[in-house]
């Protein structure tokens, strides 16, 4: 085995902390806040495995996701992403946790890229791990199932209005050339447009 | 398929002899009949008399118009028919309009028309007329006893026929709270932006009604399994639908509106991320599997 490689199946993924308000600087990156279910997923060859947030397998419950991960271009891969439930308008529905409804679609948005063929990417800063997703997802054919939460392109102003007006519930906030810090809470932060209630906000991960 | 009315389109001295056709197959959803959980018999509804529980015949039954609470005047067979539309099967057209003058709201239920015996040509030269002129003809058509407004419009080599409601039919949307805001321009454009990013072609075919198929699916499944339970994944849709990704859909509307605002302003983008030194050597880690 070689020295360099390292290939652990499972990784904590890395949490956020919940922000009152959006700061706009050159350092941050900005995603959509989607509400899905937390993943880990691997790939070796053919096997995916989908991991909970706790490192649970639950490849059984998501063999649709598993069989579409199969079409990512690696032989070894440990993404991080979500599970969203997507109502037929394609905004995540508002309930994620019960079963999947009639009319709902379920898809697996990545957005990062922890371990790819043997190399360990946590260390390298989020923008460089991020543009190796794209390079992945590039090759993806079935963008319905496999798809990426890109960092969104333009001014804050602008994307906050935009997240807005599609009806998402928020965003998130990531430092650009920040590592991939396993199960800790600080680089990564998450903002909800609805700030009534932030208790209960709060429970929620 | 058989005729549902057979008649005549009639206007001025021409008369042309058709059939109508239900351009549309019934809309309901799957049919169950309700029976008794016990021993599976199906249900039945009698017709009660509401003060004794008695059961009333057919011949018994008289309509009555309620005028005041529990006071009515009574009408039977032979009033209605004085009231009744003169059955003349025609379709009576008696005034062509511009094709997009009417409202859609008005259409409510289309049929095809195929000339019958002898009424090749006229259909013909009625149907190019009528496109030629982008007109369709309004008319009052009499099915069965029901009066009906109808128009005659051509679509391709045919002339379809288009139910219509009456005026008095639709509801005037006076109670509804409907905004009149002025938009600001930022905000119109936005929103134009993303309508753009999301316009397609129509393609009827790529709509089903999900829940018929799902409904008959499981009426086959539980058949085959000779009406046993059905284990709890049989019953769960996993068939995937094409849902359209509204990430990437934002992601182009502000990458739409960057360049809008770049063209007036050449403010350098600052937060798009440009591929570094380092991130190229990430793309790619040719294959470094393990010896």
């Amino acid at each position: 085995m070689a020295a360099d490689y390292f290939f652990p199946h499972f990784i904590e993924p890395m949490l956020f902390r919940p922000v009152h308000h959006l700061c706009d600087s050159q350092d941050l990156a900005y995603e959509v806040k989607l509400n899905g279910l937390r993943v880990i997923l691997t790939k070796i060859h053919d096997k995916v495995t989908v991991y909970s947030r706790q490192g649970l397998n639950i490849t059984h419950d998501f063999r649709d996701i598993a069989m579409a991960a199969r079409t990512i271009p690696a032989d070894l891969l440990t993404l991080d992403g979500e599970i969203v439930i997507l109502n037929p308008d394609g905004r995540p529905a508002l309930d994620q946790k019960s079963e999947q409804r009639l009319g709902t679609h379920r898809c697996f948005y990545a957005f990062d890229c922890l371990n790819n063929d043997g190399r360990d990417l946590c260390p390298q800063p989020y923008r460089d791990r991020k543009q190796l997703l794209h390079e992945l997802f590039f090759q993806v054919r079935d963008k319905n199932v496999m798809r990426l939460s890109p960092s969104l392109s333009g001014c804050l102003n602008d994307i906050e209005r935009h997240c807005r007006l599609l009806g998402f519930e928020g965003m998130l906030i990531k430092k650009r050339n920040a590592p991939y810090l396993p199960g800790k809470r600080s680089a990564w932060m998450k903002y909800s447009f609805d700030q009534h209630h932030p208790l209960v906000r709060f429970t929620k991960s | 398929m058989r005729p549902i009315w057979k008649g005549a389109i009639s206007f001025g001295l021409v008369n042309i002899p058709i059939g109508l056709y239900s351009a549309t197959t019934s809309t309901e959803d799957v049919k169950f009949r309700m029976l008794r959980k016990t021993d599976h018999s199906p249900i039945k509804y009698k017709r009660v008399a509401e003060t004794d529980g008695k059961e009333v015949a057919w011949e018994e039954i008289v309509k009555g118009y309620e005028y005041e609470k529990g006071t009515y005047v009574i009408f039977d067979k032979d009033d209605f028919e004085k009231v009744d539309p003169e059955k003349t099967q025609r379709i009576d057209i008696e005034k062509f309009v511009d094709l997009d003058e009417v409202d859609p709201i008005y259409f409510s239920q289309p049929y095809y028309i195929e000339p019958e015996k002898g009424g090749d040509k006229a259909y013909a030269l009625l149907c190019h007329a009528l496109k030629g002129e982008k007109k369709m003809g309004i008319a009052k058509v009499v099915i069965k006893t029901k009066q009906y407004l109808a128009a005659v419009k051509p679509k391709d080599d045919m002339l379809i026929l288009e139910v219509m409601h009456f005026a008095d039919e639709l509801v005037e949307p006076e109670d509804l709270k409907i905004p009149h805001h002025k938009m600001g321009d930022k905000e119109m454009k936005m929103a134009c932006q993303l309508v753009d990013s999301m316009a397609d072609k129509w393609d009827p075919e790529e709509f089903k009604n999900d829940y018929k198929e799902s409904v008959m699916q499981m009426v086959e499944k539980k058949i085959a399994s000779g009406g046993k339970e059905l284990p709890s994944v049989a019953t769960k849709t996993t068939k995937t639908t094409k849902t359209i990704d509204l990430v990437a859909v934002l992601q182009k509307s502000l990458e739409a509106a960057h360049k809008g605002k770049s063209k007036k302003l050449p403010v350098p983008a600052k937060t798009i991320s440009k591929p570094t030194a380092k991130s190229k050597k990430l793309v790619h880690p040719k294959r470094k599997k393990a010896a």
